[in-house]
């Protein structure tokens, strides 16, 4: 195995903070979520955005994976993650959680705009950038430091004293499936580098800012673009072409956008803008109902129970199909549609 | 496309009247994304005024808040009994319910007319996936809206939307 060495100068230096961070990295995940969900289900199933469709779905499942990776760290590190609180679902329109809130992030219909808004969340980091816990410019950076973190702590600790947490506590591939990727089990820091770099590349590609490719090929996909090139082929209407380079256009295979076969989503809606009682109040209700019941259940599956991820999954489909009715039903507002609210809102409520 | 204030009106009974024949709230018609498509199709078939009349026939129960029984009973003597409205309304519910219409019956025509369009058919991929059936059963539709792995292990959601 490779010695460890210090990492010079970290920023995160205590189990406390490293628990912070990586609560604060699954919270960064699962921030895209909401937004990239409601760009593809306000696509309408006509069949005439099935590229587009298709690729944001991808990117989709992925941060999924990301989420689930990002707790397998924090438990394997003996931390607990907490999805279920009402500090977890941002407020959109929103910054990135801890970013260098350069721009905010709406819940919006599929668009141009929508999806220019995604490449800046998914901006490769330049290669001179270092590693940042705080006012982080990417989300690679945001990593880094993470990484640095579990490096310096076991460094200074012992490997013994960093990964305390219970083997049987990680999600793995028993549990989670259709996904994304493979799940990587993390038990030391040789996994937990490896669950990074997947999260990493992923993202903002293999050798980020270099190469376009995300490094799928070792976690048993095919060979994807990263996500940041996956949202520019949707804005180019065009594939990238195998030997592309990441600063040029794609000039692979084109495809059809149409970026008017989309429902009128009404952007950031809340469900506070109907009264309650109304008729589309209470469809809002029981959307954000059905949400919050969903962290919970990702919440009890992160936190030793892994088998409910199972039952959270079915809720995942159901919680879909209940977001694309309120992408159909007029919000009374102009000519624009209700669209889902993600918002808090526990069972009793 | 709904234009005139009329046509919206006209939309919005043919909702409501669509509404009391199935059970199930406008809103949840309108998330099925497909109340404009049935809307257009049904105008086709039986007409303007025919359906305005049906509407019409129910329009002194739906215009207040009853008891289900007594609407159910008043739908049942005075639209479902009736021999011009009980047909329409018979398909009305079977295409929102399956997605699929069933063609008026031959003494039906005969008196009011026939039109190109009353041929009975699934209207789309989405009309089936819509059904209400799939809804009030609990279930989801074969092939479509797929619940996930193992969900046969759970008893019915109450809601599936």
């Amino acid at each position: 195995m490779k010695k460890v060495e210090s990492p010079k100068d970290p920023q995160i230096t205590t189990l406390e903070s490293l628990y912070k961070h990586l609560q604060l990295a699954i919270e960064v995940e699962h921030f895209t979520i909401p937004p990239y969900l409601c760009a593809l289900y306000s696509i309408k199933d006509d069949g005439r955005n099935r590229v587009a469709a298709e690729l944001i779905q991808s990117v989709v499942m992925e941060e999924m994976l990301h989420m689930t990776l990002a707790s397998n760290i924090l438990l394997a590190v003996g931390g607990r993650p907490d999805l279920h609180h009402s500090n977890f679902i941002p407020t959109y329109p929103e910054h990135m959680p801890h970013s260098d809130k350069k721009f905010k992030v709406s819940l919006e219909k599929f668009s141009k705009s929508a999806i220019k808004t995604f490449m800046k969340i998914e901006k490769p980091e330049t290669s001179k950038a270092k590693p940042e816990a705080h006012k982080y410019h990417t989300i690679a950076q945001f990593y880094d430091a993470v990484l640095e973190g579990l490096e310096y702590l076991c460094f200074t600790l012992g490997p013994d004293k960093v990964f305390t947490g219970k083997k049987h506590h990680q999600i793995t591939n028993k549990y989670y499936y259709g996904g994304g990727g493979r799940v990587i089990p993390v038990i030391d820091l040789k996994s937990a580098m490896h669950a990074v770099e997947e999260i990493k590349e992923q993202g903002e590609g293999h050798i980020a800012g270099k190469s376009i490719y995300d490094g799928d090929h070792k976690y048993g996909q095919p060979r994807e673009v990263a996500h940041y090139y996956r949202f520019n082929e949707i804005l180019e209407g065009q594939f990238y072409a195998p030997r592309d380079k990441p600063k040029k256009k794609p000039s692979g295979e084109t495809f059809k956008v149409h970026w008017n076969s989309v429902y009128r989503m009404r952007k950031n809606p809340k469900a506070g803008d109907y009264d309650p009682g109304s008729p589309i109040r209470e469809k809002m209700d029981e959307f954000n109902r059905s949400y919050t019941k969903l962290l919970a259940l990702l919440d009890k599956s992160f936190s030793g129970h892994p088998s409910a991820l199972l039952e959270a999954v079915q809720l995942m489909y159901s919680l879909k199909y209940k977001a694309v009715a309120l992408m159909k039903i007029p919000s009374g507002k102009g000519n624009t549609t209700v669209g889902p609210s993600f918002e808090f809102l526990p069972e009793s409520t | 496309m709904l234009v005139t204030k009329m046509d919206k009106e006209k939309f919005d009974n043919f909702l409501l009247l669509s509404s009391k024949l199935t059970g199930f709230p406008k809103l949840d018609l309108l998330g099925t994304g497909l109340a404009l498509d049935y809307y257009d199709l049904v105008k086709s078939i039986i007409g303007d005024t025919i359906l305005d009349q049906l509407y019409n026939a129910g329009i002194e129960i739906f215009s207040k808040d009853h008891e289900v029984t007594l609407e159910e009973e008043y739908i049942r003597d005075k639209i479902l009994s009736d021999s011009k409205f009980g047909p329409v309304a018979r398909s009305m519910i079977k295409l929102w319910y399956l997605g699929q219409w069933d063609p008026l019956p031959a003494g039906w025509r005969a008196e009011f007319g026939s039109h190109t369009e009353d041929t009975g058919r699934i209207i789309s991929s989405e009309s089936y996936q819509e059904g209400l059936v799939w809804v009030a059963i609990a279930a989801h539709p074969m092939g479509a809206k797929q619940p996930g792995f193992g969900s046969w292990t759970q008893p019915p959601q109450k809601d599936l939307r």
